[in-house]
């Protein structure tokens, strides 16, 4: 499910265009509530696609597993650095645990 | 807010519906082989990160190294015990391999081996680091001049007086403002459907489902109620994949160290092909792994404890090209879980890019309703296209309507009254309402996740006349926005879908498919009856079940509705 940081996200008040999650999501779930804050309608409707974590400009949001799947609230994000998708999974207290790097767009 | 603005108008040489891989990639390669055509892809997300592929994908399961044809429709036919469209899947296999080069050539990385081939993971697979084909497909698209509207979902086709399809009406779910879309033809890519079945996973994972979520059958739906011929719905396909994060178990078998093992330690499938002298196919994995469960030798593992560090995290690697919540639960488990992966099966879908369930087309993919393509995951018929098998379908139609290029329609009006009726009307019932019913009919009577698959006449009776029932119920569901409204009509569709999926399974008595398709009543595979398709057609509100035969011309026999 989404996690959102609402002290990093500002609902993309900075860019010419829609919020860039709540573009991109598959399944029409995010909105810019009254905070100016991305939010979502139901979190039990996401696919955790990550779709909109690798849009977000300011890596504000995460995925995490639902509890009744894994007890850990450990988070995983993704986001794109030229070629490569640099992906970072961390404890539910933000500590890194892991930093991969993956080739994700060729010459 | 909304109707009361006039519906826009578009008008195209193609419309596309649907901007997931197969309709992107149909757009490409319209405009690189008529530049001057106009073709529009409508979609109802956003076409760079919608469809079942919007978490990328880490390898082509459909590229013959050995460029053998025949051996690869030899090989589906086996798998789905001879219910297949023969035509179908060899002029898929005959195409397949080139768009590789093709994918490779818009920027998605495939790695090479010390020979500079591509890396095979296993004999028909090969390795790609897809996390981005979704957004690289989109930016193609855009270059070669491809028209694309977001956020626009369709609810029908437009017919003539003769019944040909001349367009789409829809709607702008940012603005609710209506929309309807002309062209001188359709080529339907919105997919297979999910969400019919209760999910394997309930409440806050309801919709960690292997299949998207928002995959849910519009453009199977729209056939349907515009009198389309569909094929083969009883053959819902089931995904046997990691347990409850539902990802591949292909990415695991790094090398041949990695073992499915049962609770007894033992490799049960090489054990069962021993005994049948032959290969388990697909559908027959699925069903045995839930026969060691049923003889008390679950849980089925694969073992991971062979791999080193350095194989492990590029296993994880790999899994982020494509499912990545896999990664999250694999390191998220306690360290003495984290090398093991249970199995186990998904809800059913229906699906004709794995399964055959779908519109029932030519050779040239169109359907029974002129005017109107399919291709990909929507189109029935032919299983295992996987990706590269959709580009081929999409191709096959794009070149069909190049070669016939049809004459462009006049607009006509569209009665577009249902389409916002739920927002000013209803009885203050919700759509999950209505969805959690549908799941809950369909699991309990049609063979869902928690009757291991199974059902008979009586239950599926059972299903239909419930179904019926809440059919009627669809009027009092009420949208509070352009949200709920689009759910609104995704869940009608659904359930036309299910009523369609209940008529085929009825029709089919016999098993063909364990697990996929099991009739407890019928248990027993009936070559001399059933060896033949179950097609159906919907007309003045009634659902007409037949038989075709397997070849051209595909003789049709009637048979009696139970």
């Amino acid at each position: 499910m989404i996690d959102i940081n609402v002290n990093k996200c500002n609902g993309c008040k900075q860019l010419d265009e829609p919020p860039r999650c709540v573009d991109i999501c598959p399944g029409n779930l995010l909105f810019i509530n009254q905070d100016g804050k991305a939010a979502i309608y139901d979190p039990s409707e996401c696919w955790d696609c990550f779709a909109c974590v690798k849009s977000c400009p300011r890596l504000a949001l995460s995925i995490r597993l639902p509890f009744q799947i894994n007890e850990s609230m450990a988070r995983l994000t993704g986001h794109h650095v030229n070629s490569e998708t640099v992906w970072e999974f961390r404890e539910q207290n933000g500590a890194l645990i892991r930093r991969y790097r993956t080739l994700s767009r060729g010459k | 807010m909304i109707t009361k603005q006039s519906p826009e108008t578009h008008q195209a040489d193609m419309i596309i519906i649907g901007g997931g891989t197969a309709g992107l990639m149909a757009g490409i390669l319209l405009k690189r082989k008529a530049p001057r055509l106009r073709v529009l892809v409508i979609e109802k997300a956003h076409a760079k990160r919608s469809g079942c592929l919007a978490m990328g994908l880490n390898a082509v399961n459909l590229y013959l190294s050995d460029n053998n044809v025949e051996h690869y429709v030899e090989y589906v036919k086996r798998d789905t015990f001879d219910v297949i469209r023969e035509d179908l899947v060899r002029t898929i296999a005959e195409r397949a391999n080139k768009f590789v080069p093709m994918l490779e050539s818009f920027g998605v990385p495939f790695p090479r081996d010390e020979n500079g081939d591509y890396v095979r993971r296993s004999r028909r697979s090969i390795v790609m680091y897809g996390e981005r084909l979704k957004p690289i497909l989109y930016e193609q698209a855009l270059a070669h001049k491809v028209d694309i509207l977001n956020h626009s979902p369709v609810f029908k086709f437009i017919q003539d007086a003769n019944g040909r399809v001349i367009g789409v009406a829809g709607f702008n779910l940012r603005t609710g403002r209506s929309f309807r879309a002309f062209a001188r033809a359709t080529l339907a890519t919105t997919g297979g459907a999910s969400g019919i079945y209760r999910p394997a996973n309930p409440e806050t994972a309801r919709k960690k489902t292997w299949y998207s979520p928002y995959n849910v059958g519009t453009g199977l739906a729209m056939g349907i109620q515009a009198g389309a011929e569909m094929t083969s719905f009883e053959m819902r396909f089931i995904a046997l994949r990691t347990k409850d994060v539902i990802a591949p178990t292909g990415t695991l078998v790094v090398g041949t160290s990695v073992k499915q093992l049962n609770a007894r330690g033992e490799e049960y499938h090489k054990k069962i092909e021993a005994m049948l002298g032959r290969k388990l196919t697909t559908c027959e994995r699925l069903y045995y792994q839930m026969e060691e469960n049923r003889q008390g030798r679950g849980p089925c593992l694969m073992d991971l404890s062979p791999l080193d560090e350095r194989q492990f995290d590029s296993m994880l690697k790999s899994y982020l090209d494509m499912s990545p919540c896999l990664v999250l639960q694999l390191l998220g488990n306690p360290p003495q879980m984290r090398k093991i992966v249970e199995v186990a099966g998904s809800e059913p879908y229906i699906n004709g890019g794995h399964g055959i369930a779908g519109y029932w087309v030519s050779t040239d993919r169109q359907t029974t309703l002129e005017g109107l393509y399919a291709a990909g995951d929507i189109a029935g018929g032919a299983a295992k296209k996987y990706i590269t098998g959709c580009f081929a379908e999409a191709e096959i139609a794009i070149e069909h309507f190049l070669d016939n290029l049809p004459g462009a329609p006049k607009p006509a009006p569209v009665d577009t009254e249902d389409l916002f009726r739920p927002l000013n009307g209803g009885n203050g019932l919700h759509y999950s309402d209505v969805e959690a019913r549908l799941q809950k009919i369909m699991d309990e009577y049609a063979g869902g996740y928690s009757m291991n698959y199974a059902t008979n006449r009586e239950k599926l009776l059972l299903a239909r006349e419930l179904l019926h029932i809440l059919s009627g119920k669809i009027g009092l569901i009420h949208a509070a926005n352009l949200h709920e409204l689009m759910r609104t009509h995704e869940i009608k569709d659904r359930i036309l879908l299910a009523r369609v999926l209940v008529e085929h399974m009825l029709a089919r008595k016999e098993t063909r498919w364990p697990a996929y398709q099991t009739r407890l009543d019928f248990p027993v595979r009936n070559d001399i009856e059933y060896k033949a398709f179950i097609n159906s057609e919907f007309r003045n509100g009634r659902i007409n079940v037949f038989q075709r035969q397997l070849r051209a011309p595909f003789k049709k026999k009637e048979i009696a509705n139970d």
